[in-house]
């Protein structure tokens, strides 16, 4: 009986243990996952903003505002305003 | 009978047994041995073997930090692309692969097919590929075609502030300008230059196998985007106006020494670099050398005011224009002056009055004082090749050459030292080392490193300073400077026209003139240098016509965006550190360290200077300190690398 009892704990350690081996497999593999998401969110991140920046090269925006006869304000212009 | 053939089989069987053991043992000690051998003999040329079947040493464009502008608006930015490569062992129909491949990247299949057939693992097929050249690619599947992904080097802006920036090379090395200049905080290094091969031998490459350096972060300039833009359009336009050969135009924080814009022309554009020549790569502003010409003027002009050797009312006899040298040598005035004041020698850029003038100094004092300016020697501006300029010694010059130098000839100046140099005018007499570089951040937003103004030291006095501004005004009121004057704000500034040399005669050009301008504005309280030098203008030469309009317009349309960035409170004069603030050690300010001169100095006294400061310190050379980075007066935080560079002479 008392042989039994030690077996039946050695199993169960021994279930215990493969089942946390497979709960960190589980674990790298999300962590892996989720790693390459955020690289990838990364990399978006980069690409939006060199669309955000290229749309704000002054050469592309002087011609927009050429087309809409917009131009910078001369000296004396800028006028501040009291909050 | 039977029990003696039965004998004799069992012997033989025996026999056969014994033979084919035998032949099973050694065998078995064959591979045994050739086992330990394998395993005990150091094997090289195996050990590459096996190295070469999982890992691959490939020359990828690694990651680079971005380069913002002064305002955090990104200049230089680096994204991830894919691109091609094929393992031949692996390609079934090279012909067909090489066929279809060709059609979909647009390139030739016979260099595909020549490149197929090479007995290497790897070849690259196409680099930098489009996202649907990828997408064609991916859909046919080819075996033996794969994809790396890579980093690309991206100048959103365009051409803008191209020779400043400089360029990066497929492989993302740094080709030139900050990007080279900052290349060790700007690089994202990988742990080494070695992929995996998986087990189907196809290479990857883990997000952990890239390391960012400690150091590595964003660079920040001091250039604004827009005034940069300002800068260059203005700089384009008088080229083409004047049809010129090029042109330069810096516009500088006088009272920081920091660097608001650098244009030049003509210049290039860094996403297309390999398209142009070298020439169009040069950052003028800090390379090239000019001869001043008259905007030298005002340099001479606070020196003999400072030693007190003229006074602005003394009176200059300009020989109606045409003066003859004791050496025979004529110089000659635009304009045909007779007795004026030295005020008015400035105002109207007499040569003759100049050198009249200048007869009172010596020359030794003359070429002392125009070092303490700044000249022949470099101002430290944190860009390569950076030029010290030319000045002769006082031994070395005779009178004509003494003679011209008054009137800014027979001197070599970088146009970002002459702008230190007039600026140091309009902040007090102080002179400030120029920069391009704010500061380094990582990418927690944490200070790496960070620039700062330094005084090079006290040119002239603060009175000098004041009277030469005074009459840098009057100049352009109502002298040879009347088309830089611009309504509602005080211009300091003067007209300069050059006589370009000829390197064939080493004598001038009739016909070849560098037109320049300089000059700071509001005169009281500046906010904003402009140096204009234009290159070989045609139809048109003088300063006063070809610069002056250039200057009055950057500053017009720069001074607004300034007060609308900033406000229209004027900057209060800043003077953060004492004239000679890089001497001494390594000092500690609110938890950075500046970096104190190490010049001329031997590594026992570098040594000395550093020991008690948390940074390292690296030596290239042995004798004398020449240069060091980075530069004195910036600040790094502990546990930051100094590098040191000595030559055998001081």
């Amino acid at each position: 009986m008392k042989w039994f009892a030690w077996l039946g704990v050695c199993f169960l350690f021994a279930f215990l243990f493969a089942m946390s081996r497979i709960q960190v497999l589980r674990m790298g593999f999300e962590v892996t996952t989720l790693k390459q998401e955020v690289t990838i969110l990364a990399e978006d991140v980069e690409r939006n903003r060199l669309k955000i920046a290229r749309k704000k090269n002054p050469a592309e925006l002087k011609k927009t505002a050429d087309e809409l006869s917009l131009r910078p304000p001369k000296p004396g212009e800028v006028i501040y305003l009291d909050e | 009978m039977n029990d003696f053939y039965a004998e004799q089989r069992q012997e033989q069987t025996q026999n056969r047994i014994l033979v084919i053991v035998g032949f099973l043992g050694l065998g078995f000690l064959l591979v045994l041995g050739r086992g330990l051998q394998l395993q005990l003999a150091d094997n090289k040329r195996l050990e590459k073997m096996a190295i070469q079947q999982y890992q691959a040493a490939i020359r990828l464009a690694t990651l680079r930090n971005r380069i913002m502008d002064a305002k955090g608006r990104e200049l230089a930015i680096s994204v991830p692309v894919w691109s091609v490569y094929a393992d031949p062992k692996l390609i079934r129909n090279p012909k067909e692969t090489a066929e279809k491949i060709a059609k979909i990247l647009h390139l030739k299949s016979k260099d595909l097919l020549k490149l197929f057939q090479k007995p290497r693992r790897f070849v690259w097929v196409k680099r930098r590929i489009r996202e649907e050249e990828l997408a064609a690619v991916d859909l046919q599947n080819f075996p033996g075609i794969f994809r790396l992904k890579e980093s690309q080097r991206f100048y959103p802006n365009g051409a803008l502030a191209a020779p400043v920036l400089g360029a990066v090379g497929i492989d993302s090395n740094a080709l030139g300008g900050v990007e080279l200049e900052y290349d060790s905080y700007l690089r994202v290094q990988e742990k080494d230059d070695v992929y995996h091969r998986d087990a189907k031998g196809r290479l990857y490459l883990s997000s952990d196998d890239f390391v960012s350096s400690p150091k590595s972060g964003d660079l920040y300039l001091t250039i604004d985007k827009n005034l940069q833009f300002i800068a260059e359009d203005v700089l384009e336009n008088t080229v083409q106006k004047y049809k010129a050969k090029g042109g330069v135009i810096v516009v500088m924080d006088p009272t920081t020494g920091a660097i608001l814009a650098m244009s030049n022309s003509p210049t290039f554009n860094p996403n297309e670099y390999q398209d142009y020549s070298l020439k169009h790569w040069k950052n003028r502003a800090v390379v090239d050398l000019f001869e001043p010409g008259s905007i030298f003027k005002p340099i001479v002009a606070a020196i003999l005011l400072d030693n007190k050797i003229v006074n602005t009312r003394d009176v200059f006899d300009c020989e109606g224009g045409e003066y003859r040298l004791p050496s025979g040598v004529v110089i000659h005035d635009a304009k045909p002056h007779d007795r004026i004041s030295f005020a008015d020698v400035l105002k109207v850029s007499s040569n003759i009055g100049m050198y009249k003038a200048s007869q009172k100094i010596t020359p030794s004092l003359l070429l002392d004082r125009i070092k303490k300016f700044g000249f022949a020697r470099k101002m430290g501006i944190d860009f390569p090749g950076e030029t010290s300029g030319i000045l002769r010694d006082h031994g070395r010059i005779n009178p004509v050459d003494f003679a011209t130098l008054s009137f800014g000839h027979g001197i070599g100046v970088s146009a970002v030292q002459m702008l230190s140099a007039f600026s140091a005018l309009g902040n007090h007499g102080l002179l400030l080392r120029p920069y391009l570089v704010s500061h380094v951040n990582d990418g927690e937003g944490m200070s790496l490193y960070r620039n700062s103004t330094a005084v090079m030291g006290q040119a002239v006095s603060s009175q000098t300073a004041e009277t030469v501004t005074k009459l840098l005004v009057q100049a352009v009121e109502e002298g040879t400077g009347k088309e830089a004057n611009i309504p509602g704000y005080s211009v300091a500034g003067k007209t300069g026209t050059a006589q370009k040399i000829n390197p064939e005669t080493g004598g001038y050009y009739e016909d070849k003139f560098l037109a320049s301008f300089i000059g700071f504005v509001p005169a009281q309280r500046p906010r904003l240098s402009v140096l204009v030098f234009i290159d070989d203008p045609q139809e048109e030469h003088l300063g006063g016509r070809v610069a002056a309009p250039a200057f009055r317009e950057v500053v017009t349309r720069s001074l607004p965006y300034i007060e609308m960035e900033e406000g229209p409170a004027p900057h209060p004069v800043q003077v953060v550190s004492s004239p000679s603030p890089v001497s001494g050690s390594f000092e500690e300010w609110g938890g950075q360290w500046k970096v104190p001169s190490l010049e001329g100095e031997t590594m026992r006294e570098v040594l000395k200077k550093t020991e008690n400061a948390p940074v390292h310190i690296r030596f290239k050379g042995s004798g004398f300190a020449q240069r060091q980075e980075p530069l004195p007066g910036s600040f790094i935080q502990k546990g930051s690398t100094v590098y040191v560079y000595f030559e055998p002479h001081r």
